[in-house]
Formats: C-alpha cells, structure tokens, sequence
C-alpha cells in the first residue's frame, strides 16, 4: 500500500455521491465508504461520501492532482461498471439545483483558472426505489469498483503526468 | 379580468422553492393588485400522524434541503417538551453550535450566490450576468470568500452531524455524539478567513446604502410589527428564550413562553395560495400581520448579544435612522450584522469548556401529550408544535414555518414594489425583476413553508379562451 504514498499521488480525491435513501442511487457514497475503510486516515489521498456534489467543493479541488468522481448508473454497463474521462463544461447554465461533475469542475475552473483531470466511475444500479441497501446485482458491480479503484489508489497509477489503468 | 392588464411573473429565481407573482392592471395601466402565489404543496403536517415521536426530527428536517438543521432543532425541542426532560449543558451547547454552522452557510449562500447579483450589477443589468456565475466573472474574490464562507458553516454541520444535508444529530433528549477536541482545533481554525468573508460583505453593504438611500427608502418601506426570541437582556437568541411581538415604531411590545404561541398567534387562510398567514390575534387580520427574520431580529433587538455584531448594529442605526428601516432591501445588510453575530457565538461555544464533554443526552419516558419547540431559523421564527398519545404516537402536527410568518409581507412588498415602479402599463425588465426582488429579501423557503392537507379551502375556475366560465369548483 506504498504506491499512493508516493510523491507524485498528491492530493487525490475520491468523490462517491448519491442518495443512500433510494436504494442503487448510494452506490456512489457506498464505494467511497469502502475506499474509506482501506484507505482512510492515509496521506495524500481524500475520500468524500456525499448526498449531492456542491459549489464548495471547487475550493477543495482547486490545489487537487486528480479527482474520481462516483455515481450510480440507471443505463446498463459492461461489466456493471464503467470509467471515463469527465472534461470542465464552460456552459455555466448547468449550475443548477444539483451540480453536475463536469459543472463542478467548469466552476472550479471558472473561479481558480484551473481544474484537476477527473474521470467518472459509472457504477449500474437496478432498484432506484424507496429505502436503503444496494440490490444484490449492485453491491457485485459496487464491489467491481472498489477493488479497480483500490488498485488504481494501492499501485500509484494516479500521477499528475501518467494515468494507467483509466482513459487518457 | 382581461390577459392583457396581468403581468405575471413565473418562475420567481434566485430563491428556493416554487411561487409565482400575478400583478392586476387598472385600465389606465397603474398597478390595482398584485399577489405573491406559493404553488407548491408538502402535507409534512398530515402524513406526519402515526408517527413516533422520536422520529419527527429525522422527518421533519427532510421539509427542506437548505434549513434541515433548523427543523432538526425545533422538532427536538417539541420531542423535549414531551419527555418533560431538560438536557444536559453539552447537548444545549452542541445544539447551539449546530444551529450557528446553519445560519453561517444559510446567510452566505443567500447573501453572495443569491443576493449579490442584483446588488454588484444592478437590478436593470443584463440578465444573462445577473446571476452567480456573472458574480464569479467579474466579481472572483468576492466569490471566493462566499465559497469559503458557506463551506465553514457546513463543516461545522458535517463536523457534528456527519453530514451538510439532513445531518442525524439532534434527538430527543440531546444528541447523538460528542465533539472531539481535535475537530474542535480544525474548527477554530476557520474563523479568521470566515470574519475577513464576512466584513468584505459588511463593507460592500455600507457603501450599496449610501449609493442607493433614495431607492432603498421608497422600495417597500414600512412600518410593521416585528416577531422573534430574544434573551433576559432583550437579544435575539436563535435557540431559545421569550418570543417578542413589536411594533416598529409604536410602543407595542409584548414577550411570552413560546409554548404559549397559539394564545398570540392565529393563521388565516386565502384560497390563492397554500401558503397560510400568520397574524397577532391581539391586532386581527391583515392588522397583526408580522414580519420575521433578519429585519426583524435586527429592528427589533435591544442589544446584540457579541461585541463586533453590537458594534455594527450601532452603526447601522447611525446609517439608517433617517426613515430608512422599515425598508425591505435592508434585509440584506441586517442578515451580515447577524453573520456576523453568528460567527462569533460559534466561536465562543467552541471556546468553552462544556463543548467537548460527554454527558449528551438525558433518557425519560413520555410524560405531556404536547410539545411545542420553538427556535430562530435563518429565515425567522420556526415553530414546531405535536400532540401524541400515551404512547407517543403523532396525533397532531402543527407547523409555523419563518416564510410563513412573513407571507402577508411579503405580498405587501410586492404590491408596493409593483406599484412604485409600474405606471401606465410600462413594464420592462428590471422592474420585474426589483419585484422579484423584493421576495428575494426575504429569503423565502417555500418548500418549508407549505406542508398542510386536508383542510385547505380551494377554489379552482375553469374559463374557455373567450373568457367564459366553464365549471367552478369550491372546497372548504
């Protein structure tokens, strides 16, 4: 577990957002929770379980070196989850009630001239319904990207300069 | 009424929840009549029967996603009333800092991602900048303090209560958890960029006023009854103490045991809206019509009860004692004073030794079939009232939510507003948007602040376009 204690791992965030209260929908927060339990209390690395991603976090994110965003997919996957590359939007009419990731990182962009790479965990949920607990099908697919993301996390492949295992 | 003589505003922006404005024409163009319509509906009060007690705080803060804390609180002073328990010293000091992180990101949010647009740009600016974004284009470091500011508060409420939005903290009887010493050194760390936001803003508001007196004297400016809880020495308190009713100008005051409410007050119902309006029944209907919140607070408060807060309430009443009071734009530079005033009564209890001890909660039984919790909430006075059976079970559910107390207000605002800036039918942006304006000070919550079924007189007409009358529908 050196690898994210490495010089070049910074200041990583991990973001896992969603509602825990609609079953699927917290898959996000769940595998943040998860990361958490391995990872927690160690350097360099910052994991965040949220309802909902909000403008402050644009203060966070302005001195970051990269940021893994987590969310619930209701589209299905291969292989129940999916990653890839999540770019600023410079459409600011996206700043709405619930904030986007691509709005998230077009504010931080807006207010401190510059905005970390990111990229987008899609994890497949299938009972977005009332109540808590991931189905049975989510909590495999959760568990699919807590262990990606841990290996991501445990070998050091988050740099400022190379990302392996992710979509450039 | 012909279409072409109404003007309606929908939706109203840049506040939270759901309402739109309808403004009346006479045939010479001049305002006759404008309403402020409140088009959502909740039914918090009815669906809430059944219920344990115990769970009404968990419930009750999911009215809103901006005030959860405040309904948290207000619900575990009633659940309080009913187990007949005073809670231990921590718990009061931890409630009272929970609620200081609320009113903290509460008041930053409205004042720079809400507020400031209109008051850095103008009210006729171009709308496509008249908005946050427009803020943080022109206006970064005014942006980045706000940020800063709203994200102190809300780690404050994350520090407590786990997490910003509907946090698991306050229960019946105390709370859930301690603080430990460390997340208080983080906290207290917070401050000095927290009061450097905070005076910016303070600055900005003092020269706004002296540019803009005449505009600020003649937008919506009167006399009023003001309504809040304040402490033996007569400053607002945000969590408890007596509740004051007072005239703005004339000498009627009058101060009570909040659990008394319902011999004071009473709430009048008009079939154009599910918002409902409170009244002092002393006075009647529309006469004890009160207005809550920061003007009122700040109007109304005989002291502050922190020394740079009570330093910059002298100076607004040094700035604002030519009759310019009563006006409705002043919400804005009295919600800073109580910023203000909240940072440093954050900063004290976590500077005291209660803050982080361990004795939280205090277990009882049920022992009165009524409790009443009554707090300041950002917006104003928030009032929580049940009645359970012996098992404590919810019979009854009554909620006097701050947005409510200001409805009449606010429709009278909006009349003035409207009336002030609209002559001989010409209508153009930025006058709609001084009368949205107008709401916008109050810093409405409309999704709190509609929460009643089941006894709600409703009139629906149905015309053809010619303007027949279809079918009419009444329910009472």
């Amino acid at each position: 577990m050196n690898g994210f204690q490495n010089a070049e791992t910074g200041n990583l965030w991990i973001i896992g957002y969603g509602n825990r209260h609609r079953r699927d929908d917290g898959i996000g927060p769940q595998v943040a929770d998860r990361l958490k339990l391995r990872f927690g209390g160690a350097g360099g690395v910052n994991m965040v379980s949220l309802h909902q991603l909000e403008p402050e976090l644009a203060e966070d994110l302005k001195e970051s070196t990269g940021v893994i965003f987590i969310d619930a997919s209701q589209e299905p996957l291969t292989g129940g989850c999916s990653f890839r590359k999540v770019l600023p939007v410079s459409d600011m009419r996206e700043i709405v009630h619930s904030l986007t990731a691509g709005a998230l990182l077009g504010l931080t962009q807006l207010i401190y001239k510059r905005c970390p790479p990111a990229w987008m965990v899609s994890v497949e949920g299938s009972d977005f319904g009332f109540g808590e607990g991931l189905s049975e099908a989510a909590a495999d697919n959760a568990n699919r990207a807590t262990l990606e993301i841990a290996r991501v996390i445990r070998c050091g492949l988050f740099t400022t300069t190379f990302i392996q295992g992710l979509p450039a | 009424m012909n279409d072409n003589r109404k003007i309606t505003i929908n939706p109203i922006t840049r506040l939270e929840g759901h309402g739109k404005v309808v403004i009346h024409l006479d045939p010479d163009g001049n305002v006759e009549d404008a309403k402020f319509h409140v088009t959502q509906f909740r039914g918090f009060e009815r669906f809430c029967h059944g219920r344990p007690f115990e769970e009404m705080p968990i419930i009750t803060q999911r009215i809103c996603g901006i005030c959860p804390v405040s309904h948290q609180l207000a619900s575990a002073k009633a659940c309080d009333a009913i187990l007949g328990v005073r809670i231990p010293d921590t718990a009061i000091a931890l409630r009272r800092l929970l609620h200081m992180g609320q009113f903290i990101q509460s008041h930053a949010l409205h004042f720079f991602y809400l507020a400031s647009p209109d008051l850095l740009f103008g009210w006729d600016s171009d709308p496509e900048q008249r908005n946050v974004v427009g803020v943080i284009g022109a206006y970064p470091e005014i942006a980045k303090k706000g940020i800063r500011l709203r994200k102190f508060g809300q780690g404050i409420i994350r520090a407590l209560g786990g997490k910003s939005i509907h946090p698991a903290y306050a229960i019946p009887g105390g709370v859930i958890n301690g603080l430990a010493e460390k997340e208080r050194d983080d906290l207290l760390t917070g401050f000095s960029p927290s009061y450097d936001a905070c005076y910016t803003a303070l600055d900005f508001i003092k020269e706004w006023l002296e540019k803009n007196r005449s505009e600020i004297k003649r937008f919506a400016n009167f006399e009023s009854l003001l309504t809040g809880l304040v402490d033996d020495a007569g400053c607002p308190d945000m969590y408890d103490g007596k509740l004051r009713i007072q005239h703005s100008s004339e000498n009627t005051r009058v101060e009570f045991d909040p659990k008394d409410y319902l011999n004071f007050i009473a709430e009048h119902v008009e079939e154009w809206s599910y918002l409902k309006f409170p009244y002092f029944k002393e006075h009647g209907f529309p006469q004890g019509c009160y207005r809550v919140g920061p003007l009122a607070r700040i109007n109304m408060a005989d002291a502050l009860s922190t020394p740079k807060a009570q330093a910059e309430l002298l100076t607004f009443r040094e700035k604002t004692r030519d009759g310019l009071r009563g006006s409705t734009l002043l919400f804005h530079y009295t919600r800073l004073i109580e910023l203000l005033n909240c940072l440093e009564a954050a900063e004290k209890l976590l500077q005291s030794e209660a803050i982080c001890g361990t004795d939280i909660q205090n277990r009882a039984s049920v022992s009165n079939n009524e409790g009443v919790g009554v707090i300041e909430a950002p917006r104003g006075t928030l009032i929580h009232h049940y009645r359970v059976d012996k098992y404590g079970v919810i019979e009854d559910v009554n909620l006097i939510v701050a947005t409510g107390h200001n409805n009449q207000a606010m429709n009278q605002s909006v009349g003035m507003v409207a009336k002030e800036y609209i002559r001989e039918g010409r209508v153009r942006e930025g006058i709609l948007n001084r009368i949205e304006g107008a709401i916008r000070c109050y810093d409405p919550c409309l999704s709190c602040s509609t929460h009643a079924m089941g006894q709600m007189p409703l009139h629906v007409q149905v015309y053809s376009k010619e303007g027949q009358l279809l079918v009419q529908l009444q329910r009472d």
